[in-house]
């Protein structure tokens, strides 16, 4: 499996120390302040961002279709016209039309093909975003660890993500496959999570270096502080503009990835319908029944072009210094 | 630094074991090798047998392991499971291929993802950002093995339009590339469209992360003391703001070829160019584990190397990052 | 990845194909001489001596295996008929079973020496040494002795009859001059040379090249003792793994033949200029075995009724009209497990009773007291018609097969649960009884040599854990069987008991695609396992 090559934390390390709006003690409480007679609303950082964020008009279109296309896939029971596995022999490969409401056709065995993109939707997503949420977890928590208390840690702990970095996923798939029972959805997310939380642990043990030497972390250990607070309550905050938005290239990867996987067979075995494996299917008379790849592969591109647009607002959303005039 | 470099490399050591014997057993832990070629009511038990012994099939992992593990420091890293040839051999003739694809690849992406990346940087929030973004991540988005089908059927129907060849859609060579530089075109000629495909991902990457960092380092006091000082936006732009923000960039390219060497696999079998990944699933699939542990050892040396690389060249060009 | 399921012995197997629906273009124009055809192969053989387990592969015997000519040779109506032999051979005696044989004056090894009984016997050697990794060698370890008469015949006596012992001389001989006292497992595993460091063969066309990873070259022979001379300057075979690259290639005129697995794909041809498609059953073919076996977990898979209820309820017909429409659509499903249909006088449908039949299913589940549950699905003996069906994962046929059968049965009453994996992990599991029904392929080679161990009981390919002493003793007599048509027989009535108790239901043969440029003349399908590189020497280029 070629290396997703998601090491970005040098940007973000650089992007954390530069950002002097939100490295300040600032641990954000937004506690409202009332004066007799005066009140004076002051505003946590949160709204600050949650304003920047919603100028910037581009994200707050790709949200918005996101939460129509994801909430689609979600909700496939009652959105999709036809149930994934309606196989009709008689209208097999019927190009998109308004008759029967087969807006995306059919596939060769006459099943709705906008059914199962849907369905698909569903199950990309499911995975996807278990992908992201387990890789971010992992990640954090090995780069926060590596990175505050350095050392011996660190380096035990860089030397086992140089490890995971080292193991080929086809092969750890293939064994997992026969162990954990195949075609599972969420075997193949597990273990894409347990791959993919590499290259963040190393941006957020960067964030982690160089944020442990400033003041204010010196004045919670004086304030008697433990660790742990220190790391969640102080630190972390700081770094979640770069772990969002490698939240959201996860699940754009993630997507591809399981495209990928099902294309040689050890991803989402069907009938289970997956973008990716739909894509996989609909390949072999893509120049035929053209639909049966152009439906699933809009639909990825749409999710992953809408995912980082919003992961692109969020990280300017949360890093004041750039000027946005959007 | 130097104490800093050998600790590095001592360190990597216990990875690579570790790293060897977890992939060792998990593509022995399951299945059989020989399954294939049981499956014919015809073949020889007597050679099933011959192999069994031979290749220690029917001890437990750990001491194939150790067998291994001999097998590879004295001969070579042994031979398949079937066919009587140094596995050796094979790598060498793959590993060329591999590099002469991923390289280019890399490169093409690099010149292109930064180039586009500063250009969406300058015009932030332009139309021509906005286009940039939109097409890097069209490019991003695109599963490889479909952006392959269609390059193939792009060019073979330029070839049935206008009967000249560009670009060849399968293969290294041509059946009678000639020599010298004949030959270095056809192989360029067989190796545009894989290359094309591979690039395209990797400069959606690029450009993304070239993009965040000038911004970033645009707005940095260097610059606005650059731009205080009188200088032309250009040579602020050039002399200053790139070379910085092309740190995160090298760093990140730095990494990325550590595992280059394994090898596009989806790439190399769909555009058949005898290269590592191919060898690596082809293997993998026939579960041959001394040839997926070759590869492996190879490729997880490299890894490590560029890591450690990586890590060295962050640390020189960006003087604020210390290591103890 | 587009292998096929099932490693295929080197032995040129007895092959047959009575739809040969002809590949030649006009044979009005006259053949020129010289030229270059580039033909895809879809494997590339792991080595080059096909004798070896580790070469063991069809693309191999395709390719460098036809520069190395046997005894017989197999034609494409599966008639066995001699090529470096001059003449039949003839049996001598039956107890012990002898045959004599004697070699053609002019045949001769490219390198001047003539073949000899040498090489027969440097052949045997060869496959019986037990350090040899030999991929099979049934019938070679029947032989008792070689008793060479002259240097261009000999005695062969068997230690036990040997049936089929003309597929057996139908196997490639080694030259003995070039061999003798050299590593078998490594001398010739990417070269065919002799001792003077000259290329080798006695074929139309003999080894020159091999590029590991990118092509095999094979040039004219210029001793080719056959009656035809070649018009061929070279053939070259290049490898191309995956179908949707190997059809691209042909369209732009990479490469001028291609010969791959069906795929969906390979529909778009058929209307391109300047090439001609020719598509035939070929001897492969696809079934689902029932596992009869306790570890299986289906213990209703025991009983032969619920076998035939399964059998009633997959409309074979229509999963082949759906799968195959576009691009073999005369393809029928397959009734005979032993023999292909275009076997005439061997071929024996007694599996076409099972047609798909609702009621039937219906009628025998309720004669065995089966009830149907809320969901449709029918409960025999308190146990859930609820089975396990797997395949290759990965492969799109038999993915999409799976499905279809899983709509059809699922109206009948029955349900079928998916059960696939990547083919590595999947036959392992087969060999080990561990499935319920498994949907893969056998490769047929038209002799029923190897039916015993696939039906009999105990047998080492058994299993699915099927066991009728009757069959077996019909099939194992078979195997000693010389004469032909009462080994047809027994096969035959074999057969017609296990399309009874349905141990096995045969699906469909394998259709095969020969794709190639209206140029390249004589060029035809030969969908046995001989292959379609088994007449070179005709080819020519306009």
């Amino acid at each position: 499996m070629t290396n997703p090559s998601l090491d970005s934390e040098r940007t973000f390390a650089q992007a954390a120390v530069a950002g002097a709006g939100m490295a300040a003690g600032e641990a954000g409480d937004g506690n409202l302040v009332y004066e007799t007679g005066l009140e004076v609303e002051v505003r946590s950082q949160w709204t600050f961002a949650r304003r920047r964020f919603f100028r910037h008009r581009l994200a707050v279109l790709s949200l918005f279709v996101l939460i129509v296309v994801l909430g689609a896939g979600l909700l496939a029971k009652w959105v999709a016209p036809y149930p994934y596995d309606g196989i009709d022999l008689e209208n097999a490969g019927v190009g998109p039309t308004f008759d029967s409401w087969h807006l995306f056709g059919t596939d060769l065995l006459g099943r709705d093909y906008f059914s199962r993109v849907i369905y698909g939707i569903q199950t990309s997503e499911k995975v996807a975003f278990l992908v992201a949420f387990l890789a971010v977890a992992i990640g954090t928590v090995v780069g926060a660890a590596a990175g505050y208390y350095g050392r011996w840690v660190d380096n035990a702990l860089m030397r086992f993500t140089d490890l995971v970095l080292t193991l080929p996923g086809l092969a750890v798939l293939l064994t997992a496959a026969a162990f954990l029972g195949h075609g599972s959805q969420y075997r193949v997310a597990i273990i894409l999570s347990l791959l993919f939380w590499t290259a963040l642990a190393r941006i957020v043990r960067g964030q982690f270096l160089s944020l442990r030497e400033k003041e204010y972390v010196d004045a919670a250990k004086a304030a008697g502080a433990g660790d742990l607070r220190i790391m969640f309550r102080h630190m972390l905050p700081n770094c979640l503009g770069p772990i969002i938005v490698f939240a959201t290239l996860t699940v754009g990867i993630a997507i591809l990835t399981e495209a990928a996987l099902s294309y040689l067979g050890f991803g989402i075995l069907p009938p289970t319908p997956a973008l990716g494996l739909l894509i996989a299917q609909g390949q072999d008379v893509s120049t035929d029944l053209w639909w049966l790849v152009l439906f699933p592969g809009l639909t990825i591109v749409l999710i992953v072009l809408c995912i980082n647009f919003v992961g692109d607002g969020l990280r300017d959303a949360l890093d004041p210094t750039q000027r946005i005039r959007a | 630094m130097l104490t800093y470099i050998l600790r590095r490399i001592l360190y990597s050591i216990p990875v690579l074991i570790a790293a060897s014997f977890l992939i060792f057993t998990a593509v022995t832990a399951v299945g059989d090798p020989l399954a294939e070629l049981k499956l014919n009511p015809l073949a020889s038990k007597q050679t099933i047998e011959l192999v069994r012994e031979r290749k220690h099939l029917d001890e437990p992992i750990p001491v194939q392991y150790v067998y291994w593990v001999q097998d590879a420091l004295t001969n070579g890293f042994g031979t398949p499971l079937l066919v009587n040839e140094p596995i050796w051999d094979d790598l060498k003739r793959v590993i060329p291929h591999t590099l002469a694809l991923v390289v280019s690849a890399e490169l093409i992406a690099l010149l292109f993802g930064v180039s586009i990346g500063v250009y969406s940087a300058i015009r932030q929030y332009s139309v021509a950002d906005y286009a940039g973004t939109t097409l890097s991540f069209l490019g991003f988005a695109m599963p490889v093995f479909w952006l392959a089908l269609m390059l193939q059927i792009a060019f073979t129907n330029l070839f049935l339009a206008w009967n000249v060849r560009i670009f060849y859609t399968s293969g290294l060579s041509s059946v009678d590339p000639g020599g010298g530089l004949h030959w270095l075109l056809d192989r360029a000629q067989h190796l545009a469209i894989p290359v094309m495909c591979l690039a395209v991902l990797q400069i959606a990457v690029y450009s993304r992360y070239m993009r965040a960092s000038l911004l970033e380092v645009v707005h940095s006091d260097y610059v606005r003391t650059a731009r205080a000082k009188g200088l032309s936006e250009g040579r602020v732009t050039m002399r200053h703001a790139v070379r910085n923000a092309l740190i995160p960039v090298v760093t990140l390219s730095a990494l990325s070829f550590g595992g280059l060497i394994g090898g596009a696999i989806i790439t190399e079998s769909i555009f058949q160019l005898d290269g590592m990944g191919n060898y690596f699933i082809e293997n993998l699939l026939s579960q041959d584990v001394y040839p997926v542990m070759a590869w492996l050892m190879i490729t997880a040396t490299m890894i490590v190397l560029f890591n450690l690389i990586a890590d060295i060249l962050y640390g020189y060009l960006d003087p604020r990052v210390r290591y103890d | 990845m587009h292998r096929l399921s099932l490693a295929a012995l080197a032995v040129v197997g007895i092959v047959a194909a009575v739809f040969v629906a002809g590949g030649s273009a006009g044979t009005s124009q006259t053949p020129k001489r010289g030229g270059t055809v580039v033909f895809a192969a879809e494997q590339e053989p792991p080595c080059l001596n096909g004798a070896l387990a580790g070469c063991n592969n069809t693309w191999t015997s395709w390719t460098v295996g036809t520069s190395l000519r046997g005894l017989y040779i197999v034609k494409p109506d599966f008639s066995i008929v001699p090529d470096m032999a001059d003449g039949e051979a003839t049996v001598v005696s039956k107890k012990p079973f002898t045959l004599q044989f004697k070699i053609k004056k002019n045949a001769v090894w490219s390198d001047g020496k003539p073949v000899t009984v040498q090489d027969f016997i440097f052949t045997w050697k060869a496959f019986v040494n037990p350090q040899n990794d030999v991929a099979g060698r049934s019938g070679w370890d029947s032989i008792k002795s070689v008793k060479a008469v002259n240097s261009k015949s000999a005695r062969v006596v068997f230690s036990k009859p040997y049936a089929p012992w003309k597929v057996l001389l139908a196997t490639s001989l080694y030259p003995s001059h070039a061999l003798s006292g050299t590593d078998f497992n490594t001398v010739w595993n990417s070269e065919y040379k002799n001792k003077a460091g000259q290329n080798i063969g006695s074929g139309p066309f003999i080894l020159q090249g091999y590029v590991k990873g990118q092509s095999i070259t094979m040039v004219r022979n210029p001793k080719w003792w056959g009656p035809r001379k070649p018009y061929l300057d070279k053939v070259v075979f290049v490898f191309r793994t995956n179908t949707d690259t190997e059809i691209q290639a042909i369209r732009g005129g990479e490469v001028d033949v291609i010969y791959p697995q069906p795929q969906l794909q390979l529909a778009d041809l058929k209307g391109q200029a300047g090439l001609k498609v020719v598509s035939n059953a070929g001897t492969t073919f696809e079934h689902i075995d029932f596992n009869q076996q306790v570890k299986g977990g289906m213990p209703l898979l025991r009983a032969p009724w619920f076998r035939q209820a399964v059998s009633y309820s997959i409309d074979r017909t229509a999963l082949v009209k759906q799968l195959f429409r576009t691009l073999q659509p005369n393809l029928v499903p397959l009734q005979n497990l032993s023999y292909a249909n275009s076997q005439k006088g061997l071929y024996a449908p007694h599996f076409e009773g099972y047609k798909y039949s609702v009621a039937k299913v219906t009628q025998i589940m309720q004669k065995h007291n089966c009830t149907k549950g809320s969901d449709g699905i029918w409960s025999c003996q308190g146990v859930k018609a609820s089975i396990k069906l797997g395949t290759t994962a990965g492969n799109r046929l038999r993915e999409l097969g799976l499905e279809i059968m899983q709509a059809q049965a699922k109206n009948a009453g029955i349900q079928f649960i998916p059960d696939s994996e990547p083919s590595r992990l999947f036959f392992p599991r087969v060999s080990d009884g561990n499935y319920q029904i498994a949907l893969f392929a056998w490769v047929g080679t038209g002799d029923p040599a190897g039916q015993s161990d696939i039906y009999g009981c105990g047998g080492e390919s058994n299993w699915k854990g099927y066991c009728s002493n009757k069959v077996t003793a019909l099939l194992k007599g078979s195997d000693a069987e010389l004469d032909a048509t009462k080994r047809a027989a027994l096969v035959n009535a074999a057969d017609k008991i296990m399309a009874l108790n349905v141990p096995t239901l045969p699906l469909y043969q394998k259709p095969t695609y020969l794709v190639h440029k209206t140029k390249v003349h004589n060029i035809r399908d030969n969908p046995t396992l001989q292959g379609p590189t088994d007449n070179m020497e005709d080819w020519w280029v306009s």
